[in-house]
């Protein structure tokens, strides 16, 4: 009798051991998987973070193009020369305001379309300085958009303007024009359009190979880097589109971006 | 006393689960488990006839349990292949189940006992799919979300329920014991069983 309830009680532990044992072995397997895909995936985001900021300054230093900054201070040291003090003196302070706007707003993801607006237009302010005549500009905002409140992603539009005018407008013999378009969609998506009459890209390309001046390129490549990052990063969906006109439609290029802001 | 009240509230807690499988379906309607409503409606009704016959007539309906369990464990079996990306292995435990199932019902007793071979397939079978289940979850990213898998509930119960059951089905059918505590066993599973399928079908299907 006391045999049998020995035998009854190590069954009855045994199967309970079994149970527990069961539970906690899977819990704990279990448990511990998802600590290493939450870990992976931390390092992941952070790999991504890196590389995020990494071009972010490689932007900022596209966007503050050397060569840029020399042609603005040759241009200011022109008119002094020249005694055109007024003007010498609007160069420079558009140029400070602009270099404020480039270091405010490059630490920023997001600004207003407003801000935006007001960086690209000091922009070509300067160069329009440079050039004189040769170069007209024009923007186009749709009344529907919401320029105050609406945002884009911090200064990725400069680049392709500053392409724009370098490599479209610089080498054509006539005067150039470069238009901005910002077109509503919806309430979080609009398109924006930068379209030039300049030489084209192809003609460009060719003239740059024989400087061997990398900087469109390298410029290119950071917008295509950001724009594939800013869609990783599930806050934005954006798309961007080239477009080289035909020789019977004139010269120049238009550059589409859509952009769509998500929750 | 006590044996009856652990097969009361074995009977409660299954007919609880098969109420929250009814009330949550909505949920996982589209998903592999929308036929489990069915399997725990067939379970409530075969183990409240069973407790009303043993009661009243005192007498085991095995007969109904055999008929049970061939008809639950093909149901999981299609269940697995249903839901493991590999479909062959689970094919193949099909077909040997269903072989073994032949085998029982042409050399055992229906009425007598339960059918051994059926019985011990069906529960080694079933271990067998929650172990590739659970390779499978662990090798995805969904097992993050383990603790709210609605897979990983019902198979946990699986696996603890067959865990605890095949071993000592083995031992009390090998030795002769007469003590009423071996008789908690079952209906403790049972509760287990149950309890993880409670927890699972409150789980959003994905």
């Amino acid at each position: 009798m006391s045999q049998q309830i020995n035998l009854v009680f190590f069954i009855l532990f045994g199967i309970a051991i079994l149970l527990v044992a069961t539970m906690i072995g899977l819990f704990l397997v279990f448990s511990r998987k998802k600590n290493q895909i939450i870990e992976a995936g931390l390092k992941k985001e952070l790999e991504l973070k890196i590389h995020q900021y990494e071009v972010e300054l490689k932007a900022l230093r596209s966007q503050m193009n050397p060569h840029f900054v020399h042609n603005s201070l040759n241009a200011i040291q022109y008119y002094i020369q020249r005694n055109e003090v007024e003007i010498s003196e609007n160069y420079l302070v558009k140029f400070s305001k602009l270099i404020r706007l480039f270091f405010e707003y490059s630490g920023k993801q997001n600004i207003t379309i407003q801000q935006e607006i007001e960086l690209l237009q000091n922009y070509l302010y300067l160069e329009k300085l440079r050039f004189e005549a040769k170069l007209n500009y024009e923007f186009h905002i749709d009344e529907r958009l919401d320029i105050e409140c609406q945002q884009i992603p911090s200064m990725l539009l400069q680049p392709i303007v500053e392409n724009a005018v370098n490599h479209g407008i610089f080498h054509k013999e006539e005067e150039g024009n470069i238009s901005v378009s910002f077109v509503y969609l919806d309430h979080q998506s609009f398109v924006v359009t930068i379209e030039d009459d300049g030489i084209g890209m192809t003609r460009s390309k060719a003239i740059l190979k024989n400087n061997s001046n990398g900087h469109q390129h390298r410029s290119s490549n950071v917008i295509r880097d950001r724009i594939e990052l800013l869609n990783q990063s599930k806050s934005w969906e954006i798309t961007f589109d080239t477009h080289e006109k035909m020789p019977e439609q004139g010269s120049g290029t238009t550059i589409t971006i859509s952009f769509s802001q998500k929750n | 006393m006590i044996l009856e009240l652990a097969d009361s509230v074995r009977t409660g807690v299954l007919i609880i689960a098969f109420l929250v499988s009814v009330y949550y379906w909505k949920n996982y309607k589209n998903s592999a488990q929308k036929y489990f409503p069915f399997l725990m409606l067939f379970a409530t009704i075969v183990e409240v006839t069973g407790s009303v016959r043993l009661y009243y007539e005192k007498e085991t309906s095995n007969f109904l349990y055999n008929v049970y369990l061939i008809i639950s464990f093909v149901f999981l079996l299609i269940w697995f292949i249903t839901i493991l990306k590999r479909k062959i292995i689970p094919k193949i435990l099909l077909f040997v189940f269903l072989a073994a199932t032949v085998f029982s019902v042409f050399t055992e007793s229906a009425t007598g006992d339960l059918y051994f071979y059926m019985l011990m397939t069906g529960s080694v079978f079933i271990l067998a799919g929650a172990f590739l289940f659970f390779k499978q979850l662990i090798e995805t990213d969904a097992a993050v979300y383990f603790i709210k898998n609605q897979q990983f509930w019902i198979m946990s119960g699986l696996l603890v329920f067959y865990i605890g059951f095949l071993p000592f089905y083995l031992l009390v059918r090998n030795l002769d014991l007469h003590d009423y505590r071996i008789g908690l066993v079952i209906p403790l599973l049972n509760i287990l069983l149950y309890g993880c399928f409670i927890i699972g079908f409150k789980c959003p299907s994905k």
